[in-house]
């Protein structure tokens, strides 16, 4: 389609500016008469516009400041815009889709008669939302600070953490019903080309006419859409982020958006909090393994109880079995219903709590918890020692540092225990090996999701389940260096 | 995407995982009722057979400039040759996957799951290893190099049990050859397996020395091998082990740890890994070589090995059965392959020197 074009004819530009631009109540059309009779008319949309910049550096200059004639000038658009504006950030343009996009995103255009150009002043309204603490990715130590739905502030936030040259931000378009604003950015002296090319390949042939969050440009732009592991992470830290685009990774933000997409990720990062390089060695290892350890607990504790009562009661001292056969007396539902049930309500105050305000939510999740806990042990509806079962294993899915991949773990834990019941051991070990080769089939942007494990990096392994000391970790990990990997020959 | 390409590492590990089975379990048995007390004399010379399939198999690769197997054995052999050949290997790798799924399933109704059906225990299985061999070699080398890390302290399990032993049930150490001569050849089927080197070498990204891998691949085996069959005849002494099926689960299951009250439960669930490791490498180069032979696409050979499979240790299931198979055709096979690799060194380096000059 051939791009419309202004004209000399004011009336018929105006018009066609019109027509291109959503003709709502606060479409502005503001009509001066210039030093010579001449015609002149501000486009603006308010709301969008800063109204002062318009009066006092646009109008204000217009109206009295221009002491020449301005027919007699050879090319009067660019010399007023010299001369006169007073916005630092103004562009010339002619192209009625550049015109149209700066009047939505909060840009004045200036159109004077006779003219075929005009000027496109940046006037944009800063939203600024003062940055607020973390909701999720909450810390002891490291910044307080979490980034806001503006995208020009998030951007500020990464750059005043970045002071490099190399730091690069790509502007995107997303959506074509609503024309999201999304930033790209990256270290390019870091990022490995391979892996940044591939990013901006998916991202370039996006096509969706909706993007109201990252969450919709993570999934539209991930290799495998069914898997139940999250490919890019979530984060709503500026100190998190910086951090990720240093190792040599790429962060993408949307207008309207509190939280970003970093990308590529491998697993292990998903159990790997910002905190553990922040605290002594000894510490953020001990939570490290703590963190591991809970991923096993949350996919094992519940089939293997369920194994051991339904299968293999003969595994269990004497001692301990006595106990839990006791406290299963007069239990009516079979265990596998038991646990079952058990672990369906934990994930039914899980979700309400979160739909609810946070101080309800939590009251909710406090009563609902020792109530239902409680009462169904009251009520002979299921032993303490299968309450205790689901307990540690809820307990467990919050020690896990990010929240998809807590959710993902949480759901996986259905599959294993349903395995069990239907195999005892035999399904515990294949749900876990199917798990297992999931996840090494898995690629997140050309580098392998398990890695450093499988592939085995074993430079990458000083900083995985354990951490090394912090002179000893390398800056870049091998797997995020596509190039390096080659040259090895790592399969 | 079906990804083809393996680390030297990754073939050194699918190598070991190639060999390395149920075998380990109940190979002391066997070796003491010939052997008696120096039964870890045999495995140890035994250990001298995947030394020389491999570095045959490092041979052909350099000489045939990594050609893959079907390219050399066409050129030396001829096409119809070639596919005799391949069957051949083919019904090696399909026995062995068989026993193996067959075995497993004998071993963990022997210890964890007496109530299950082995045809319960071994569909699961299959059906999991085929849906993971979809994904080609480099799943493979994959799953064989991290599984090789996982579950190398299981192997060495056996360690523990030094302090228990006593060294009067090794002694007195001799060395007869009449009785070796027994013994040895029958080793050889304890690394069986070790040949699927042949089909997966040319598919090394960094071939730089594959002859070192596959003699690490080796040692670290035999090494295997050696010290659980040396403290199973240390502990149990050679006139037990040669009375019972699995000594090596029979002396696990004597460690006492606490709250588990059987430690061979937690033996067997993490030599669940091995096997299933074990099973998928067979399956995949099982199903590549019946795609190469009948000429269809991998994916469908994949099923059509897990229906062959299914059928093939159904019959092995009683462990009567599984070892009266496996005894028969064993020797056959790994006569076989000795042949075979001396043949084809001989023949690739007299034809690759001629097409070079």
């Amino acid at each position: 389609m051939d791009s419309l074009v202004l004209t000399n004819d004011l009336e018929k530009n105006i018009n066609i500016i019109s027509a291109n631009t959503p003709a709502n109540y606060n479409f502005k059309n503001r009509q001066l008469i210039l030093k010579g009779d001449i015609k002149c008319n501000i486009l603006y949309i308010i709301g969008l516009s800063k109204k002062e910049d318009i009066e006092e550096r646009i109008i204000y200059p217009l109206l009295f400041n221009i002491d020449c004639d301005i027919n007699k000038l050879s090319s009067p658009i660019p010399y007023i815009s010299k001369k006169y504006i007073t916005i630092s950030d103004t562009q010339l343009s002619s192209d009625i889709n550049n015109i149209s996009k700066g009047l939505k995103s909060g840009k004045t255009i200036v159109l004077i008669e006779n003219q075929d150009n005009c000027i496109i002043c940046n006037t944009t309204l800063s939203n600024f939302k003062s940055t607020s603490d973390p909701k999720i990715e909450e810390t002891i130590r490291g910044s307080k600070s979490s980034f806001v739905e503006i995208l020009d502030t998030n951007i500020c936030l990464v750059q005043e953490k970045i002071k490099n040259n190399n730091l690069k931000i790509e502007k995107y378009v997303f959506g074509t019903e609503n024309n999201s604003e999304a930033a790209l950015i990256y270290m390019d002296n870091m990022i490995d080309t391979e892996i940044l090319n591939k990013i901006k390949n998916k991202l370039q042939s996006l096509e969706t006419s909706y993007v109201p969050d990252t969450g919709y440009i993570s999934q539209l732009i991930e290799k495998s859409p069914f898997s139940i592991f999250p490919q890019t992470k979530t984060s709503e830290k500026p100190d998190n982020v910086v951090s990720s685009i240093i190792q040599g990774k790429a962060a993408i933000f949307i207008d309207g958006c509190a939280y970003c997409i970093i990308l590529p990720v491998v697993f292990i990062e998903f159990l790997q909090g910002f905190e553990d390089y922040s605290n002594r060695f000894i510490l953020g290892n001990f939570d490290r393994l703590l963190r591991f350890a809970s991923v096993i607990m949350v996919l094992t504790i519940s089939p293997v109880y369920l194994v051991l009562l339904n299968y293999n009661t003969e595994l269990v001292p004497l001692d301990l079995i006595k106990i839990i056969i006791l406290s299963r007396r007069d239990i009516p539902l079979p265990p596998f219903l038991e646990i079952f049930l058990m672990e369906i309500i934990i994930e039914l105050l899980r979700e309400g709590g979160l739909r609810l305000p946070s101080v309800i939510g939590q009251t909710l999740s406090i009563v609902g918890g020792i109530t239902l806990g409680q009462a169904s042990v009251e009520a002979g509806m299921v032993s303490p020692t299968t309450l205790i079962a689901v307990t540690v294993t809820v307990l467990a899915t919050f020690v896990i540092p990010n929240y998809e991949m807590s959710l993902s773990i949480r759901l996986l834990r259905f599959y294993v225990l349903l395995m069990a019941q239907a195999l005892g051991f035999l399904g515990i070990i294949l749900a876990l090996f199917s798990i297992v080769a999931h996840l090494m089939s898995l690629e997140s942007f050309g580098v392998p999701y398990f890695s450093p494990f499988a592939p085995m990096r074993h430079k990458d392994l000083k900083d995985s389940i354990f951490r090394f000391p912090l002179k000893n970790i390398n800056k870049i990990p091998v797997t995020f260096k596509n190039r390096k990997v080659k040259n090895n020959k790592d399969g | 995407m079906v990804k083809n390409k393996i680390t030297q590492n990754q073939y050194m590990f699918i190598v070991f995982s190639a060999m390395i089975g149920v075998g380990v379990l109940t190979m002391a048995f066997d070796l003491c009722k010939s052997a008696k007390q120096n039964g870890w004399i045999p495995i140890s010379i035994g250990g001298l057979y995947p030394i020389f399939i491999l570095i045959t198999a490092s041979i052909i690769d350099n000489k045939t400039d990594h050609a893959s197997f079907w390219d050399y054995s066409n050129k030396i052999y001829g096409k119809k040759l070639s596919y005799v050949f391949a069957f051949i290997f083919l019904a090696y790798f399909l026995t062995i996957f068989a026993g193996v799924s067959a075995g497993f399933s004998h071993i963990l109704t022997l210890s964890i799951m007496p109530f299950f059906k082995p045809m319960t225990i071994i569909i699961p299985c299959l059906i999991l290893v085929t849906f993971i061999s979809l994904s080609g070699l480099q799943m493979v080398g994959r799953i064989s190099e991290l599984y090789f890390y996982i579950t190398l302290p299981l192997l060495l399990v056996a360690i523990f049990l030094i302090p228990t032993g006593s060294i009067t049930n090794i002694k007195p150490i001799y060395f007869s050859l009449s009785e070796m001569s027994k013994t040895i050849p029958s080793t050889s089927y304890y690394f069986a397996g070790c040949e699927v080197g042949y089909f997966i070498i040319s598919r090394i990204s960094n071939n730089k020395n594959t002859k070192k891998a596959g003699i690490i691949a080796s040692l670290i085996i035999t090494f295997v091998y050696f010290i659980n069959v040396i403290i199973v005849i240390y502990n149990l002494g050679w006139e037990l082990t040669s009375r019972i099926e699995a000594p090596l689960l029979y002396l696990i299951q004597s460690i006492e740890i606490p709250i588990i009250s059987n430690f061979l439960s937690i033996v067997i669930f993490f030599w669940s890994a091995i096997a299933l490791r074990l099973l998928l490498i067979y399956d995949f180069i099982s199903s590549e070589i019946l795609s190469k032979v009948i000429k269809i696409d991998y994916k469908k050979a994949n099923f059509i090995i897990l229906a062959i499979v299914c059928i093939y240790a159904f019959f092995m299931t009683p462990e009567y059965n599984r070892k009266m198979i496996v005894n028969a055709t064993m020797p056959y096979f790994v006569l076989f392959s000795i042949i075979w690799s001396l043949t084809t060194v001989i023949l690739v380096s007299v034809k690759y020197r001629s097409s070079k000059e």
